[in-house]
């Protein structure tokens, strides 16, 4: 059967271009001679090798057949135990929360925001903010502050909270590793004071009763300044640990806060807060001052000095709250300042926020236009 | 290793592996390995490159024929002659390796060793690059021809195989042999045929091409 050079009959009636491409094609391939360059020590090895992984005898297919068994074992059980699930962060909204309900706080890496209660401010006015009396206000706070579960000054220290608080669970924030739950009580609850539950986390930390503050009168309905969401009435924390000079700030701020939100003084609440400039010129709660200095200084009347006001708080705050920049571009737009107002509500429209939020912007933009 | 044999018997293994089958027409003992690896490596790997062509590594096939004769080496009882017991699995390791061609070529081609290969063998990279696209084409068209057919093409048309030897390797009669061989030479011829055709089709339309762009300048 071995063909002879010249020997074109075994292709049959093929043309003779066909028969010439045939050869050549078959010459090509017959030119192929790759070599071996497999040693018998190395088959040994490999063989050496198998039998030790117990692989030999086993056919590829049926190991194949093995691991994609194990995948879809494994898979399936991943899949009927939620571990594949994507989990969704809580949402701080505090719409339609029961009485009793717990507050999820976010608390970002630098930053912190509490829910605080009603603000008033003149801010308002211009933007025509429509929210009820009630509503809470978001302050920031830079991390590590006293107070936060898990800083480094009171670690795991429990929060004092408004009168449902001390009844409230104490729990922590699905979704977030960087969240931590503050109770929030409900606006419902008798103004009684008391220190949450004390927890494995919170028990590193003796807790200490705080002397309960004056029940206050309901607040009138009023649009707020740096309204967050819809929340229950003040909550304020408590010191942590009434002895120490981070306790003392944090009483110093509550009550500024008290004076501002409970007792609607907000020319008391400023005393307060120049005191603890003095007092604490780098303390630790700096930035919540200046955020209620403002709020105070809106309720004043004193808007010009409210949009000073916002030199004392960093850029990252005014970054990761939409609200307070939003409320800076209203200040900036009112005093003739466009080019700064238009940056900041430029900034707020480019990340997705609540829509009263948004319509304050455009609403902005087209003042600053005209 | 499943068993191990003498050095008086692996004289008698050898000769009996050399003449494909034991005096009494099965092998009486275990043929070694190493007997087996000497006496048809280069058969092994000439098998292989000729039924896989450019597209499978000519030494990973023949580690992997001899693993697996290293694994079967006991079961076989000398019923067909060595050398088609080793066809046999060199073919089935080939078609392995050629279905799994996609994903191996990335990973060959990143590889020093073939590319020393390339370089070594040919006088320039050009010539090599040259005799590398010769040959892809060749197996081009010698894989579509069907793989039953394919065989016998290639073991007589590139190994200059007697029919008798290819009937014994495969172990079906010669007759078989030869009307494969008729059917895998016609499949041949009408694949180099298109191949032809589908070449004079893209030289025409490529002087259509520059027709007309010759014509847009004037």
């Amino acid at each position: 059967m071995k063909p002879a050079p010249d020997d074109h009959s075994r292709w049959g009636d093929a043309s003779l271009p066909i028969r010439v491409a045939a050869e050549r094609l078959l010459s090509n391939a017959k030119a192929y001679d790759p070599g071996l360059h497999v040693t018998l020590a190395e088959v040994q090895r490999a063989a050496r090798w198998q039998g030790r992984t117990g692989t030999a005898g086993m056919p590829a297919r049926l190991v194949a057949a093995a691991a994609a068994g194990l995948v879809l074992i494994t898979g399936g059980v991943a899949l009927s135990r939620g571990w594949l699930a994507r989990r969704e962060a809580v949402a701080p909204s505090m719409k339609g929360a029961p009485a009793s309900a717990v507050a999820p706080v976010e608390r970002r890496r630098r930053s912190r925001t509490a829910l605080r209660g009603p603000a008033v401010g003149e801010a308002a006015r211009d933007v025509g903010g429509d929210r009820a009396a009630g509503e809470g206000a978001v302050v920031e706070s830079p991390p590590g502050s006293p107070g936060q579960p898990g800083s480094a000054g009171t670690p795991g220290e429990p929060v004092a909270q408004g009168p449902s608080a001390a009844a409230a669970p104490w729990r922590p924030v699905e979704g977030s590793e960087d969240r931590a739950a503050v109770p929030v009580p409900s606006p419902a609850s008798p103004p009684a004071r008391r220190v949450a539950p004390a927890t494995s986390s919170v028990s590193r930390t003796p807790s200490v009763s705080v002397p309960s503050l004056p029940s206050l009168p309901s607040l009138p309905s009023l649009p707020p300044v740096l309204v967050a969401s819809p929340v229950s009435p003040p909550a304020f924390q408590a010191p942590p640990t009434l002895g120490s000079p981070a306790g003392a700030e944090t009483t110093q701020i509550r009550d500024a806060l008290a004076q501002l939100r409970r007792a609607r003084n907000p020319a008391g609440a400023l005393e307060l807060l120049d005191g603890y400039d003095r007092r604490f010129p780098a303390g630790l709660w700096r930035q919540e001052a200046a955020i209620v200095r403002i709020e105070a200084l809106l309720a004043l009347g004193r808007s010009r000095e409210a949009l000073d006001a916002f030199d004392a708080v960093p850029q990252v705050a005014l970054d990761r709250s939409p609200r307070l920049r939003v409320t800076r571009g209203e200040l900036q737009a009112r005093y003739g300042l466009c080019g700064a107002a238009d940056a900041d509500f430029s900034a707020v429209l480019r990340v997705p926020v609540a829509e009263e939020i948004r319509a304050r912007a455009l609403r902005g933009l087209a003042a600053c236009a005209k | 290793m499943k068993a191990r044999v003498g050095t008086q018997e692996i004289h008698l293994v050898s000769a009996a592996l050399a003449s494909g089958k034991s005096a009494a027409g099965r092998l009486t003992s275990v043929p070694l390995l190493e007997e087996i690896y000497r006496l048809h490596a280069e058969d092994v790997g000439r098998w292989a490159a000729r039924l896989g062509g450019p597209s499978v590594d000519v030494d990973d096939v023949v580690q992997e024929v001899f693993m697996v004769v290293n694994r079967q080496l006991s079961r076989f009882r000398g019923d067909a002659k060595l050398t088609t017991w080793l066809f046999r699995i060199t073919d089935r390791v080939v078609r392995n390796h050629r279905r799994w061609r996609a994903v191996r070529r990335v990973m060959t081609q990143l590889t020093a060793r073939h590319g020393e290969r390339l370089a070594s063998r040919e006088a320039t990279p050009l010539e090599a690059l040259e005799r590398h696209a010769a040959v892809r084409a060749a197996y081009q068209v010698l894989d579509q021809v069907p793989d039953k057919y394919r065989r016998v093409l290639i073991l007589a048309e590139l190994e200059e195989m007697p029919g008798e030897e290819i009937a014994q390797l495969l172990d079906v009669p010669i007759a078989t042999v030869r009307v494969w061989l008729h059917r895998g030479r016609r499949a041949f011829l009408a694949r180099v045929r298109a191949r032809d055709e589908a070449d004079e089709d893209d030289e025409r339309e490529r002087r259509d091409r520059q027709e007309r762009q010759e014509r847009l300048m004037r």
